[in-house]
Parts: structure tokens; sequence; C-alpha cells
């Protein structure tokens, strides 16, 4: 998987168009999930994401491998544009961004559709505690700030700290290679056993 | 702050959600590069949250991926130039031809339209220059047509029907003569329109004996009217045909016509 990243970075590098298409087949769906957390409108996500990809084609040259992953540059600029598009609806909308209900993708649910390589992460997903999911999904994929999460679930900067730090740490846990292959296998004895 | 109290401070899982002020930022960045290993952390980290979000992917609408691919065949990326980081001497320049169609297009449409333009403008000064020319040219021809029209209405002005000999009898050829305004014209519309191959017509005036040449006459395209000279004392006009270009005397055996005057 390291590989083909850097291939793609390459090609990326060498503005060659190909890498567009192996960045959405590799993080497409992931951009969309997060981006429909955020925008909760699927012709709006569907927007946010061609205007991030053309993003990302435009300014292909500006990723630097030194300063972040790949991902990371890519989800930036999807979570950017996603929060400019829910600030301009709402702006049209006269409407405040806190205002905006994110409930309703926070839930279940949205359901990836099973690609082999996802097999078994998304046990471990639903794996990680609902507290530190949350305190993720709002810091990372909404680009909250922890003052924002402090108001937002009226609790202490201490405990946002602390779940943002048990959090990444229970996370890393579930999804080391290791306990990912293991995950796969419960999954299998599982599928098998209600097969 | 050793290092175990640095990993117990949960400033790097911030650093990596993007969480740390510029000031935590420079400071973990001080740490990762003091102590390598701790990059690893990072990564580790890294490659989780990518698991994380990847496993929460939800497929997007199938049409989308060709939507996005085609406005980026449409749109060239931002930047023109590119230095190959490996090869920092040879400035390796990368084009998209894409992004280069465009400006072509633009910049042959402006040179087609100045071209177009300039074309114009030279066409609309040639017309104008014609319209003038056509304007001037009506005004000399209108004030030619009431000159001949005041000559012919000229009181002194005769009209001279030079009559056609034995061997041309149905020939009669129209002079307007004018002893006051000592001027004299043939009517070319009544001048055969195709003389002979190779001959033409001269008119002589008869001086006391002596036959002078008063001019050739050309059968106009139009009726018009010749000027031919004017002698005073002439007697008769004659009219022979002569071979083409003229003949300083005329050959009296080649007469077809005459006139008293």
């Amino acid at each position: 998987m390291e590989d083909k990243t850097t291939d793609i970075i390459k090609l990326l590098k060498h503005q060659d168009k190909r890498a567009i298409s192996l960045l959405y087949d590799k993080y497409g769906a992931a951009l969309y999930g997060i981006t429909l957390k955020i925008v909760q409108s699927e012709v709006l996500a569907e927007d946010v994401l061609q205007d991030s990809f053309v993003k990302v084609w435009k300014n292909a040259a500006s990723f630097d491998e030194k300063k972040g992953t790949l991902f990371t540059w890519l989800l930036n600029i999807t979570r950017n544009t996603a929060l400019d598009t829910i600030k301009s609806a709402a702006f049209k909308r006269s409407k405040k961004i806190q205002a905006l209900d994110f409930s309703v993708y926070d839930h279940e649910d949205w359901r990836v559709e099973q690609k082999p390589e996802h097999i078994g992460l998304r046990s471990a997903v639903d794996n990680l505690e609902e507290k530190y999911r949350l305190i993720i999904d709002l810091v990372y994929f909404k680009g909250y700030t922890q003052q924002e999460v402090v108001k937002h679930l009226d609790i202490p900067l201490g405990t946002v700290k602390s779940r943002v730090k048990i959090g990444l740490r229970e996370l890393r846990k579930l999804f080391a290679e290791s306990k990912v292959i293991i995950w796969i296998f419960f999954w299998w004895v599982a599928s098998n056993l209600a097969g | 702050m050793d290092k175990e109290q640095f990993l117990a401070s949960g400033l790097l899982e911030q650093y990596v959600l993007g969480l740390t002020s510029t000031q935590e930022t420079a400071e973990v960045e001080r740490w990762l590069r003091q102590h390598p290993e701790l990059k690893e952390e990072v990564s580790a980290m890294q490659d989780a949250l990518e698991k994380y979000s990847l496993a929460q992917g939800i497929k997007p609408p199938p049409h989308l991926k060709s939507k996005i691919l085609h406005q980026i065949d449409s749109d060239g990326p931002e930047n023109l130039l590119q230095v190959e980081p490996n090869n920092q001497s040879a400035l390796l320049i990368r084009r998209s031809w894409t992004r280069f169609i465009w400006p072509a297009i633009a910049a042959a449409a402006t040179v087609a339209l100045v071209f177009t333009l300039l074309r114009n403008n030279a066409m609309v000064h040639d017309l104008r220059d014609a319209q003038e020319e056509l304007v001037q040219t009506k005004a000399v021809c209108e004030e030619e047509a009431q000159r001949f029209q005041a000559f012919i209405q000229h009181p002194a002005t005769k009209k001279i029907m030079i009559k056609g000999v034995e061997r041309a009898p149905d020939l009669a050829v129209a002079v307007f003569w004018n002893p006051e305004e000592k001027l004299a014209f043939v009517d070319t519309s009544t001048l055969p329109s195709a003389p002979p191959a190779s001959k033409q017509f001269q008119i002589w005036a008869d001086v006391e004996g002596e036959m002078i040449n008063l001019g050739l006459l050309k059968s106009a395209p139009q009726d018009t009217l010749l000027p031919i000279a004017f002698l005073q004392k002439a007697e008769s006009l004659n009219i022979t045909l002569e071979p083409e270009g003229g003949s300083p005397h005329p050959h009296v055996e080649d007469l077809v016509a005459s006139s008293p005057i």
C-alpha cells in the first residue's frame, strides 16, 4: 500500500492525470464519507468532492511529503472545501454554522460498501468506544478546534484533551497491522459461523 | 520534560490531529528532530487515522469519477513550471499540453480578430476611396454631359450629316460643328460599330483643295461625342477608310462619306 502511495505521488508530481484516477479509487469513498458527515447532503457532497479533486489537481505541485501524508493533504483540502460550502450554504439560509445539526450522519445509517481491503476494518471502527469516536469525528473529520468541541459537547477542555490522547491510542491499537489481521480473522470466523 | 513526560502529555496526538498552536507545533517538531524514533509514532497514528477513514468510506455516486476526470481534462494544473527535486540543475520543465491549448486558441483568435479588424479597416478605407472617386467621376461626367448638352444646344452649333458615297449609301455620320467656339465633335453612335478588319475611319477637312487630317475615328463602347480638330477654313468634311493607325494623306479611292459644310 505504501508503494502504491509513492507511485501516486510521483504521478501527481509529474502532473499525470492518472494520479487523480488512482487517488479517487483509493480515497474517493473515504473522502466522500467525510464530506457527507460535514455537508449532510449528497448533492452538496458530490460538488464538494468534485471541487476538492480539481483543487488537488491544480495544486499538485504544492504537495510536500515532508509536511504530512498524502491522505492528510487530501483530507485538509476536502474538509476545507466542505466547510466553505456549508458556511456559504448556511450564509444563504442566514443561519449560523453552529445551528447545523450534525447528528444525522453521526449514526450508523451510512455504511461503506464492503471492499476486500476494508473487510474487518468496519468492525474495528465499531470497536472504538463511542466517546472517542465522537471526538475524532469532530476534530479530524469536521475540523473542530478543542474549544469548539468543549462548546459542542459541553465537557471540560481537560476531558477533551485526554479523550483526544486516549482515543488516538485506542485507534492505533485497533488499526495496527497485526490487529487488523486479527479482526479480519474474527470477521471471517463470524461470517462462517453465521453462514 | 523528558521523553516519557512528553509522550504522556498528549501533545503528539494533538499535533497529529492538527490541534496544536503554532508554538506547540514548533515544540513538537523540535522533539521530532531530536528524537527521530518519535516520527514512527506520528506515522503510526497517521496510518491508523487513514485506515479509520477508509473503513468509514461511503461509495460516491458512480458518475462522479468520470465527471471529475472530465473537468480535470478541461482544466490544466495551476503551476506552469515544475522543478524536479532530484535534478535541480537541469530545471526540468514539464508542461501539460492542455494548459496551453486554451491560451493558444485565445491567442490565435486574438490574432485573427486583429487581422480581420485591420483588413476590415483597410477595406472600409478602400471602399470610401472608391466611393469618393465614383462621386468625383460622376460629377465630372455630369459636367461633361452638361457641357456637351450646352455645346449641342449652342445656337452656333451645326449638325452636319456626312453622307455615305455610292459604295456606302447607308452611312451617315453626325458631326457637331461650331465655328464660334471653334469646336468639332463626331457622334460615334452614328459610326458603323465594326469597320472592316485592320481598317479605321479617318476624317479630313477639305481646305482649298487640300485634305487636312482632323482625326482618327474610333467607335466607342458607348455613344459619345469624339472631339476632332476644328478648321475655320474647312469647306467639306470627308471620311476615308484607312489602314489601322491612320494615314498622313488620304487614299481618295477609299472615301466613304463626304459632305460640304
